[in-house]
This record gives structure tokens, sequence and C-alpha cells, in this order.
């Protein structure tokens, strides 16, 4: 159900991509008015605001479609649900046109991403753990998580590294 | 063997514990990887490192908020505390929760950081202390010592897990080569064990190969013995048929013998030397009275004569004649054979053989119905059967008995021949039956007529024969011929028929009238032949001139056979005038035989042979033909007379004979005339009544010849519609001198104008006779008057003239 409804939106937000090409883009990549945004996203993208960047605050964000899954972590005895957008959603959204992510944290933790993993391992940007909006003491607001459970090769130094949490900018390039 | 099992033992554990060994290894290097991922996924340094940088960065936000003018705002800080907040989470969990716990002076630090973190949110939620930020700054800032000294000691322990980690990988290096090795020397311990143990087993083979060789060897002798024996069992089984069949053979030889033995005829008795039973069959035992359990064997033979003299009657002595004649014969030690006659009246025949081995065989046959049925074959070979007068055979016997005596000069012998008249009529007339009666009783007679030492035979047929061995004198002999005569005439009663029968007898005196048998016998033939031709019922001795006559007789045959194919026979027509008419009526054909050398032969000499010996039959036919034939030439009121003889009515063929003839020929059955003799009728009346009855049918005329002669001629008129009568020539002889025939010549004229029968005087010789024939009332005449018979074309010549001048009568021919 939940793999049938990520197509759907990314179908969905693909057509929504083309119709926003077509018709002005820009206005899916601006933050509404009165939000705060949380994340910035630049680099080779298509969908960027007046100052050349992407700006989402979390409804946007939740307005992309959201996903879940539950897979144990390193970080946390158990199996956690996460809750959040995928990224290849969030990339199709901008038009990101590269090969590689940067993704910097707000502790200026950085970690380098190739996207190609996104559609391997549909790794998610996470919004919430177990039901519940992640602060930024508690790896929030946003996380890059990976379904670690799902394949063995995740369960690695290099997918944890990779797996950001505290996330304030995607860098495409 | 036993080694066998310890080494496959030992491989066996080997290889478990390889094995085991390798699962061992694989479960520590899974182990091992799952550490090595746990220790390498979380780096304790980095989080000490970065905690600290974290505090740095929280201290200085803190200090850029106090210094008025700066934009870093609350909010500023605060994400920076939470940023710590998270770090020091991190800080009270997994791994660095260990390290932490580790060391008490860490887990202070840690604590206190915690303390201080707390403290620093509560104010900066809740205080608007412009000295705030110096506030906190002051808090704060001894953390940053100790987080360093965390971090270098959080470096020191994560060189101190690697180093483990080093140390346990090369453990587990030692460990799995150990494995490896371990695995190695199974490997060869096992390769070694295999090649140990292929040895053993090329060893084994080869003492299995030896084995097996040995076997096949065995094998091959076992097959040699096998067949050796199957060939010694073929023999045996042969060897064991053969006795088997010979066994049967025996047994089968024993049961035939048994049959044979016992269904003899004779019976046997089989002795040893001993004088005591071998063996005698039921057949033994039977004919002489024996019972099983006397005639056991074993049994003496002497007891056995006893019982054989009870048995025969012979009494006692005789039983002691038997046992000394026995006893003599088997002493004797040769074969012997001989018929006893036993006073209980049976005939005995005795062969006794003896034996190789000392002992004898005997078999006895009762040959008492074997001898009587000698008797009665000798019987019949020497009598005949019907009569029981001795046969012909026997009679010569006892003939050359006699001419032997008479050649001694002891007596003399005479033969008599006789055989019956007319006893083929009383056979033909009355069946054999009654003739075979008749026989028996006339051998009676004949019996009665001689003496005892005389013999009375039949030779066969009617004909009998007397040997005469006494009163042998010519007187006795014609008395007795006489007597024989007589008796046979008299009448004899058969089965209630009276037949009578005659004989005619021949006689010949034994050594005036022959010397030999055949002679005696031949002239005692040829005496009774006279008597036949002498008219029968008589007898005769015999004469020389009888053998001549016999003769002379055989030689007129002889002739007369030839003539008929030799047209040696003719035909003579003697014409019959009618009186009233004056005109020939018809013409008698009279048969003539001119004999190449003896010239004219009467009828009178050579018909009865003809009749006797059968040549009637085709010259009858002949006759017949000619006559019709000739008649056809006449005018048609002139009729041919045939005469028939009395044999000719035997033949049954004579009616169709007649009608062939005028079929053929072609003449009208009126212008036919048969004259029949009495004699002719005598004989088998019924059936010649018969035959002129089919001629009369025919539409042939039927003359009753010689009329007067025979027994009873009225008789025979009534037996039969004649067309005419023929007065016999005596009667017309002798009507000139005798009155009684004239009479009688007379009667029978107004007998036949009565009857409407035409009658003929016959022998017509002198005008005196012709007139009183004339007178007497006959209608026709026949005689030398009017002529002899002619040849045929006189005769018709005769007819041309007689009939041409009707008023003149005229003797022609001389």
């Amino acid at each position: 159900m939940r793999t049938l409804d990520r197509r759907k939106f990314s179908l969905g937000m693909m057509g929504l991509g083309t119709v926003g090409l077509a018709a002005p883009a820009r206005a899916a990549c601006l933050p509404t008015v009165g939000e705060k945004p949380v994340l910035t996203i630049d680099g080779k993208i298509d969908c960027v605001g007046p100052d050349g960047l992407a700006k989402f605050s979390l409804p946007m964000l939740e307005k992309i479609g959201m996903t879940s899954f539950a897979t144990n972590t390193p970080w946390y005895s158990g199996p956690m649900t996460f809750e959040g957008i995928p990224m290849t959603a969030l990339m199709a959204l901008v038009g990101a046109k590269g090969a590689k992510l940067t993704a910097v944290a707000l502790n200026d933790y950085t970690t380098e991403i190739p996207i190609s993993d996104f559609a391997q391992y549909k790794p998610i940007l996470a919004l919430k753990r177990n039901g519940v909006y992640m602060p930024v003491k508690d790896k929030g607001p946003l996380f890059i998580v990976y379904p670690y459970d799902s394949d063995s090769e995740l369960k690695s130094q290099k997918y944890y590294s990779r797996s950001a949490w505290q996330v304030a900018r995607l860098t495409v390039s | 063997m036993k080694l066998l099992r310890t080494f496959q033992f030992f491989v066996v554990v080997l290889m478990a514990v390889c094995f085991a060994g390798a699962i061992y290894t694989s479960t520590l290097i899974g182990q091992r990887q799952k550490l090595i991922q746990k220790s390498a996924r979380y780096n304790i340094a980095w989080l000490a490192g970065q905690a600290s940088v974290e505090v740095s960065r929280l201290t200085q936000a803190v200090a850029g908020f106090g210094v008025p003018g700066s934009d870093i705002s609350r909010d500023d800080v605060q994400l920076k505390l939470d940023i710590v907040d998270n770090r020091l989470r991190l800080m009270n969990s997994g791994d660095f929760d260990a390290f932490v716990k580790a060391d008490p002076e860490r887990q202070v630090i840690v604590n206190d950081l915690g303390n201080v973190l707390s403290q620093v949110q509560g104010l900066l939620e809740r205080s608007t202390d412009p000295k705030l930020p110096l506030h906190l700054m002051s808090m704060l800032e001894p953390l940053d010592k100790r987080l360093s000294r965390l971090a270098s000691a959080a470096n020191v322990y994560g060189g101190e897990r690697v180093d483990a980690d080093q140390h346990m990988l090369l453990e587990l290096h030692w460990a799995f080569s150990t494995m490896i090795a371990g695995l190695v020397i199974g490997c060869i311990a096992l390769m070694a064990i295999m090649l140990w143990n292929f040895r053993v087993l090329k060893r084994t083979n080869g003492e299995l190969q030896v084995i097996a060789g040995s076997l096949e060897q065995t094998k091959i002798d076992l097959e040699t013995a096998n067949q050796g024996i199957q060939t010694a069992n073929a023999e045996l089984n042969l060897h064991n048929q053969i006795l088997k069949m010979r066994d049967n053979e025996m047994r089968t030889q024993n049961v035939r013998f048994d049959a044979a033995l016992n269904n003899m005829s004779h019976g046997l008795c089989m002795a040893g030397a001993d004088s005591r039973l071998i063996v005698c069959n039921n057949q033994f035992r039977q004919l002489f009275n024996i019972d099983q359990e006397t005639a056991r064997p074993g049994t003496a033979i002497a007891a056995l004569m006893v019982r054989m003299g009870v048995a025969l009657k012979l009494g006692e002595s005789g039983t002691m004649g038997l046992m000394r004649e026995h006893d003599a014969i088997v002493s004797a030690r040769t074969p012997a054979a001989f018929t006893r006659d036993c006073p209980d009246g049976r005939s005995i025949a005795v062969h006794h053989q003896p034996m190789v081995d000392g002992g004898w065989v005997a078999t006895y046959e009762d040959i008492t119905e074997r001898r009587k049925a000698e008797e009665q074959i000798s019987h019949m070979a020497h009598h005949d059967a019907l009569t029981g007068l001795p046969n012909r055979a026997y009679f010569l016997k006892h003939l050359e008995e006699a001419l032997a005596k008479m050649r001694r000069g002891e007596s003399n012998c005479a033969v008599l021949c006789l055989d019956l008249d007319r006893f083929k009529a009383v056979n033909d007339t009355l069946g054999h039956p009654v003739g075979d009666l008749l026989l028996k009783q006339v051998s009676q007679r004949l019996q009665a007529a001689v003496q005892k030492e005389d013999v009375v035979a039949r030779f066969g047929g009617d004909e009998f024969a007397i040997l005469k061995n006494c009163a042998v004198e010519h007187d006795a002999l014609a008395q007795l011929g006489q007597l024989l005569v007589k008796s046979i005439s008299t009448p004899f009663m058969l089965d209630g028929h009276e037949v009578s029968v005659g004989t005619s007898v021949g006689i010949a005196i034994g050594f005036q009238d022959g010397t030999s048998s055949e002679q005696l016998l031949k002239n005692a033939d040829l005496a009774l032949y006279h008597s036949k031709s002498e008219g029968r019922g008589n007898y005769h001795f015999f004469e020389a001139r009888m053998d001549a006559k016999m003769q002379a007789r055989r030689l007129v045959e002889m002739d007369l056979r030839r003539a008929l194919p030799g047209n040696e026979l003719e035909l003579h027509y003697q014409p019959q005038v009618n009186l009233a008419s004056n005109r020939i009526t018809g013409f008698e054909s009279l048969i003539r035989w001119r004999h190449a050398e003896k010239g004219m032969i009467s009828p009178v000499e050579f018909v009865p042979i003809a009749e006797e010996v059968g040549l009637i039959i085709p010259i009858g036919e002949w006759v017949l033909r000619e006559a019709c034939t000739a008649a056809l030439n006449w005018p048609a009121d002139v009729r041919v007379a045939v005469n028939l003889s009395p044999v000719q009515f035997r033949d049954r063929n004579l009616v169709n004979v007649v009608r062939n003839v005028l079929a053929k020929t072609g003449l009208q059955a009126r212008r036919l005339e048969l004259e029949i003799t009495e004699t002719a009728l005598v004989q088998d009346m019924d059936v010649t009544v018969g035959i002129l009855h089919q001629f009369r049918d025919l539409g042939v005329r039927i003359s009753l010849d010689d009329f007067g002669t025979g027994y009873s001629s009225l008789s025979y008129l009534r037996s039969f519609p004649f067309d005419k009568i023929k007065i016999d020539k005596s009667f017309v002889r002798d009507s000139s001198t005798r009155p009684d025939c004239l009479a009688i010549v007379k009667s029978v004229a107004s007998l036949g104008q009565s009857l409407g029968m035409t009658t003929t005087a016959e022998g017509v010789e002198t005008e005196e006779q012709l007139n009183l024939i004339r007178q007497m009332g006959c209608t026709d005449v026949q005689g030398y008057y009017y002529s002899r018979p002619l040849p045929r074309p006189e005769a018709e010549a005769l007819l041309g003239r007689f009939n041409g001048h009707p008023a003149a009568p005229a003797i022609v021919a001389a």
C-alpha cells in the first residue's frame, strides 16, 4: 500500500513537475508566507526561488507526500517507525539534475550521498519518529534515514555516516 | 578386519571434527563480523570530539548572544543547545554509554554535562537577566576541558578496542588456520587411510583373485566331476531303464507264459530230476481231476500218478502199471509219444520230452473227440452223405480186395451198375427233397436185395453199384437183376406222393468180364447202357459186342456233331393228302443225314443219340427253320409239319425258338404244324401242355403223332385241343387183316370228327389200305402209296404235279 502510494505520488509529483514546468514552477518551491523554512536546497535544480534557492517549510514538505517505514537503528534500541518524504520524490520535485547530494547538518556535519542511493535504497527525509515530530534535541527536524533492516549492506558505517540528522541544507551537484 | 573398522571409525571422527571445526569457525567469523560492524559503526572518539565542538559552539553562541548588537538570537542559542542535547542523548546510549560507565570519572563528566545543559535550558527559557549569557558561559566553560579529556579517553579507548579487535582477529586467524591445518591433516590422514585401505584391498583383491582362481579351478573340477557324475547317472539311468524293461518284459513274459500255459488246449506237466513237480497247468489238473492243492510245485510225481490213476479208472493194478511205464519212459531219457485208451472211455495222447537238466516235460491231450471226429471223417470219406452207402472210392477199394481174392483164387465177384429211370422227372416235378427221399428208400431196397457180404454203393446222382461177393453165378445174378428191377419199379411212398420209377441194370462178372476194377466197372457200365437203350427197366449181362456197340455209338455221336455245321443234314418231305379234295395239304418234314462216307443214315440211328447228347436242340431249331423256309415257296394252302422230340420240350426256350423262326422266315403260323408224340406228354405233362397252349397262342397247329401206341392216348386227347390226330402206321398196316384194328381206326376217325380234329392215317401203302382208310372216315392220309419222303426239289415238283392234276393221284416215286 505504501509503495503504491509512493508511486502514485511520484507520478503525481512528476506530473505536477511537468505542469509546474509549463506553468510557472516557482510557485511550488517557494515557502508560503508565515511558515518558517526548515530546509534549503540549492545546486543543480530547476525549482528555485528568487534568491536562487529552494526553501521548504515543514508543511510544504509534508504536502509532497509522506511515507513511513520501521527499522532498527544504531542510535535507538528496538525498531523505530520513521515518517517522512521519499528522497526520490524530493529530488524529482526540485528537478535535481546532479549525481551527488551533499547534506549539511545544523552542527555543520557534512556528508555526501550519491543520488543513485535514493532510487536504490529508498531512504526518506524523516520528519517524525514514531508519529512525533523530531525536535532538534532528538535529531530533528529532518533526519535522512535509510531502511537499514531492508538491506544488510545498509548496516555499515558507510550508510550510517550518510544518515545525517539535523539536516539543514541539501546541495545537488 | 577390526583394524579396518577402527580406522574407519577414526576417519569418521576426524571428518566430524573437521566439520564441527568448520562450523565453529564460521560462527566465530560471523560473530567477529558483527562485532567489528558494531564497533566500526560507532566511533566513540568522534562522538566525544563532536560533543566538545558542539559545546564550544554553544558557548560561542551564548557569548555572541551576550554581545550587544549581535544577530544571534535566543533561538539560535536554543538551537545550539538542542544540538548539544542531542549529542548528550547519543552519549548516554550504546557503546559510548558503555565506555562512559567503564570509568566513573567519565560518568561524572557526562552527568555534569547533563546537569549543566538542563540548567542552561531552564535559564534560557525563563531568564531575562541581561547577564544571563555571562552566567551561562561560566557554566559552560569548565565543560570544555573535561570534554577534551573525555575525547582523549575515548580515543585511547577506541585504540584499545581496535587492538583488542585486532588481537581477536589474529586469534581467529590462528584458530581458522588451525582448523584449516587440521582439515588438511585430516584429509591427508583420510588419504593415508584410504591408501592403506587400498593396499589392504589390493592385497585382499590379490588373495581374492587367488581364491577366485582356485575357485575357478574348483569350479572346473566340479563341473568335470558333475559331468562325470551325470554320465554315470545317465548310465545308471540307462541301466535302470534296461533293468526295468527287462523286469517288465520278464513280467510280461511271465504273464504271457502263464496265459499260454493255462490257455493251452493240452495239459502240461513239468518235473525236475528229483521227480518233483515244477509246474503244471489248469488243463492238466482238469484232465486228471487233480485239485490245486495236490498239484503244488514240489509235489512228488508219484502222488500225481495216483490221482491220474483214479481219474482214468485204472484201478490199483492199472495205476501200478502206469507208474512202472512212466518210470521206464523217464529213465529212458528219450522223447516218447503214445496214445492211451482209458477204461473211462477217454483217449489221451501223451508227448513226453526229457529236459537237459534231468527233468522232463509232458503234454497230455484228450483226443477222444478227435478220434471220434477222425472216425467220422473217415466214414464220410468213404460213404455217401445222403444214403449212408459207401461211395465210389470206397466201393473201388472193396472191389480191389475182392479182385485180389479172385486172383488168389479164393472167390469170385461181380459188379452190377444200375441207375434209376425217370429219376430226373421226379426231381423236377416233386422237388429235390422228395428226390432225396427217393434215393434213400432206393438204397434201402437195394440193400435189402443183397447179402451182408455184398457192398451196395451210390456213385452219385441216381447211379448205384453193387459188388457181389457171393452167389456170383450167372443164374443167381440174373435172378438178382430181375429182383432189382421188380423191387425198384414198385411204387414208393414219398412224403405223401406215390412215385414210380424204374431201374436199368448192367451186370459184369469178375474174371470173365474183367480182371481189373476199371475194366469190370466199365463193362458193367456198358451193360447198363445197353439195358437203357433196350428200353430200360431191365437187366443185361455184359457182352463183348456191347463194347463195340458203345464205340460205334460214340462215333456216330461225334459225326453227328459235325453233321449240322457240315451241312450233312437235310430235310425230306412226305406229302399228306386230303382224301376229300385229293390234294396235298401238307408235307411232313423228316430229317435225313447224308454222311460223307457212310451215306444216308436213318434217323432211327441218330435221333436217339442226338436226343441223349442234347444235339436235338440245335438240330430241331435248324429243322424248323428249314421247314418254314421251304414252306414259303409253297402255295398258301400247303402246310409243313415238323416233328418235335420230347427232349425239345424240356428246353424252356422252345416257344421262343418257334416264335423267332416264324418271325424270321415270315411264315404264317397256321401253316406250321408241330407233331408231338405221346411220349412227350408223358414226361412233365403240365409243362408240355403249357407249351402247347403257347404254340396255340402263336397260331401254330398241333398234331398228336403215333396215336394209339402210348398208354392212355385218349386221356392225352383230353389234355389238349389238338388240331390233328395221326393214327400210327401199325394200325393202318394191320387194318386189312385185323378187324379190331380197323374198328379202332374207325372209332378214332369218328372221334376226331366229333372233336373237330383232322385225322391222318400214317403208313398207307396199298390202295386197299387207302380205300379202307377212306371208308373209316379219316380225313388225310400219308404213306408210300403217295410218296416216300422226298428231297425238297422233288417234293415241290410232286406238289406241282399233284395239285395241278387233282383228279389223277399217281405214285410217282418209288
